[in-house]
C-alpha cells in the first residue's frame, strides 16, 4: 500500500510531502500505517473546502493499493473527524517537497 | 461518529441515513443530528458565499468598530471577548496587536479610499486571536496560520520552531481583511487565476498597510511580506516577496524553496493550493511592483489606487489577462498622470501577461 501527503496552500503556501509505501517500512511501522488507513474508513475520492473562507491549508491525500486508488482533498476546516489520525501521523513525517 | 464538531464531520450522507436507521438508538440519535445540522449548515455555506452582507457585524455607529477575541488555545470561533473598540491595552500582545493592526487597516481604506470598512457600511471587525489546530491525538496545539473564515479574521500563535505570532506582521492584518473587502466587492473565486489575483490584491494591500503606517516609498520597501512571521534563519527572508517572486526562501529545512513564479511562462497549472492561489500570485505581485516603482513615490498614492478600482471592478471569474486589461483603462484616466498607462502596459508585458 502506498500513501502519500501532500500539504499546500495556507497563508505560508509553502508546499510540503510525506509518501510512505508499506512495503519499504518495517514491520511494526508498516502495520501502524495500515491500521491508521482501514480505521479512517476512507473509501472513495472526494473533494470539501470551505469556499466563503481564504487561506486554509489545504491537504490531499492519495491511497493506492493492489486494488484501487483514491484521492482526497480538503482544507483544515473539512478535515475528515474519521481520518484525523492518519492525517496527524502523515504530517509529522512531512517535509518540504515540489508541487 | 464525529465527536468533536458535527458540522467537520466527513461522513458521506448516504452512510449518515443508513446509521440513522441503526438499531442502537445512541448510533440513530447521533446519526439523525448530524445530518439535521450538516443541512443547516451547508444552507448558511452557501448563504455567506451569495449573500456576505448576511454575516456582517454592523457596528453599533457605523464607524471603526474592533472586536478582539481570545480563542483561548482552542479552535472555537470567535472565542471570547477580550477587548472592544475604545477599550485600552489589556497587556496581551496578540490581543493588542489585532487590535492596532485592524484599525490601521481601517484607517488606511477610509483615508485612502474613503471605505468605511470591508463593506463600505461600518461593519465591525472582528477577530480571534490564540486560535489553535487539533492533532492527531485530539490535542490542541498552535496554529501556525492565519485566515478569514467568511466573516472574520483568525490568527495563530505560530509554532515557535518556525513561525512566531501571525498578530506580528501588519501586512497580514491588511491581507486577511482585504480578502474581507474582496467578499464585499469582487468576491473573485478561490481558484486558479481568478484565487490567484484575489491572493495578490491580499498581498498588495497588505503591504500598502504597512508602507503607509511607517512612511515607506516604493524605492525604499523591501516588498517582502511576512518577514516578523519567521524565525530567523540563514535560508529564509520571509514568505513571499514582491518584487522577486520565487526568492523568499530557498533550500529551507522546513519551508523548502519559495514555488512563486515570477513570469506566465512559468505558470503553474495543477490542482495544489486550489490551482496555485498562492503560488500564481507572484505574478501580478511582481507586475504591481514595478508600475510602483516606476512611477516613483509612494505607492499607496498613484499605484495603490489604480489597483483599488481595478479590484472593485473585476468580476469573481476575472483571469490575469482581465485584470491587466482593467488595471490599465483604469491608469488611463488623466488623473493618474501621463506616464501611468504606459507604466502599467510596460508592467503587464513584463511578466508575459497578454492583452
Amino acid at each position: 500500500m502506498k500513501v502519500c501527503l501532500v500539504q499546500s496552500g495556507g497563508f505560508v503556501g509553502a508546499v510540503k510531502r510525506c509518501e510512505m509505501d508499506t512495503a519499504m517500512l518495517d514491520r511494526p511501522e508498516a502495520e501502524h500505517l495500515k491500521r491508521l488507513v482501514d480505521d479512517s474508513g476512507l473509501k472513495q475520492s472526494s473533494t470539501r473546502f470551505t469556499d466563503e473562507a481564504r487561506d486554509l491549508n489545504q491537504y490531499e491525500i492519495t491511497i493506492e493499493d493492489d486494488a484501487s486508488e483514491i484521492c482526497l482533498t480538503f482544507d483544515e476546516q473539512n478535515v475528515p473527524e474519521s481520518a484525523r489520525q492518519l492525517l496527524g501521523f502523515l504530517k509529522q513525517r512531512a517535509r518540504p517537497g515540489k508541487l | 461518529m464525529c465527536d468533536r464538531d458535527p458540522l467537520h464531520c466527513f461522513i458521506p450522507p448516504y452512510m449518515l441515513e443508513r446509521m440513522a436507521r441503526s438499531p442502537q438508538p445512541q448510533v440513530s440519535a447521533r446519526a439523525i443530528a448530524n445530518l439535521t445540522s450538516s443541512s443547516a449548515f451547508m444552507a448558511s455555506r452557501l448563504s455567506a458565499r451569495t449573500q456576505p452582507g448576511l454575516y456582517a457585524l454592523r457596528s453599533p455607529d457605523g464607524v471603526k468598530h474592533r472586536l478582539i477575541h481570545d480563542a483561548k488555545g482552542t479552535d472555537d470561533l470567535p472565542g471570547a471577548l477580550v477587548r472592544s473598540e475604545g477599550q485600552g491595552p489589556v497587556g496581551d500582545k496578540a490581543v493588542d496587536e489585532a487590535y492596532e493592526g485592524s484599525g490601521d487597516v481601517y484607517d488606511f481604506y477610509d483615508q485612502l479610499f474613503e471605505r468605511n470598512s470591508l463593506d463600505d457600511n461600518g461593519m465591525s471587525l472582528v477577530s480571534t486571536v490564540h486560535v489553535a489546530e487539533v492533532d492527531f491525538e485530539g490535542n490542541h496545539v498552535p496554529l501556525s496560520n492565519a485566515y478569514w473564515n467568511g466573516s472574520q479574521m483568525a490568527y495563530g500563535d505560530g509554532d515557535d520552531l518556525v513561525f512566531k505570532r501571525f498578530t506580528g506582521s501588519l501586512e497580514v492584518i491588511g491581507h486577511e481583511l482585504t480578502h474581507g473587502v474582496q467578499s464585499f466587492t469582487s468576491n473573485l473565486d478561490y481558484r486558479g487565476q481568478s484565487g490567484a489575483l484575489n491572493e495578490h490584491f491580499a498581498d498588495v494591500f497588505g503591504m500598502l498597510v504597512r508602507q503607509w503606517k511607517q512612511g515607506t516609498s516604493a524605492e525604499e520597501s523591501d516588498w517582502v511580506v511576512g518577514k516578523e512571521l519567521l524565525v530567523p534563519a540563514p535560508t529564509r527572508r520571509g514568505i513571499r516577496d514582491m518584487e522577486n517572486p520565487g526568492t523568499a526562501y530557498a533550500n529551507d529545512p522546513d519551508l523548502g524553496d519559495d514555488p512563486q513564479p515570477a513570469t506566465m511562462s512559468d505558470l503553474y497549472t495543477g490542482s495544489k493550493d486550489r490551482g496555485g492561489v498562492h503560488i500564481n500570485s507572484g505574478i501580478p505581485n511582481r507586475a504591481f511592483v514595478l508600475v510602483a516603482k516606476a512611477l516613483g513615490g509612494n505607492a499607496w498614492d498613484v499605484a495603490g489606487r489604480i489597483w483599488y478600482e481595478t479590484m472593485l471592478q473585476l468580476a469573481s471569474d476575472s483571469q490575469f489577462a482581465d485584470c491587466a486589461r482593467t488595471s490599465i483603462k483604469v491608469a488611463a484616466d488623466p488623473r493618474f498622470g501621463a506616464g501611468a498607462k504606459k507604466a502599467v502596459q510596460a508592467a503587464w508585458k513584463k511578466v508575459g501577461v497578454k492583452v
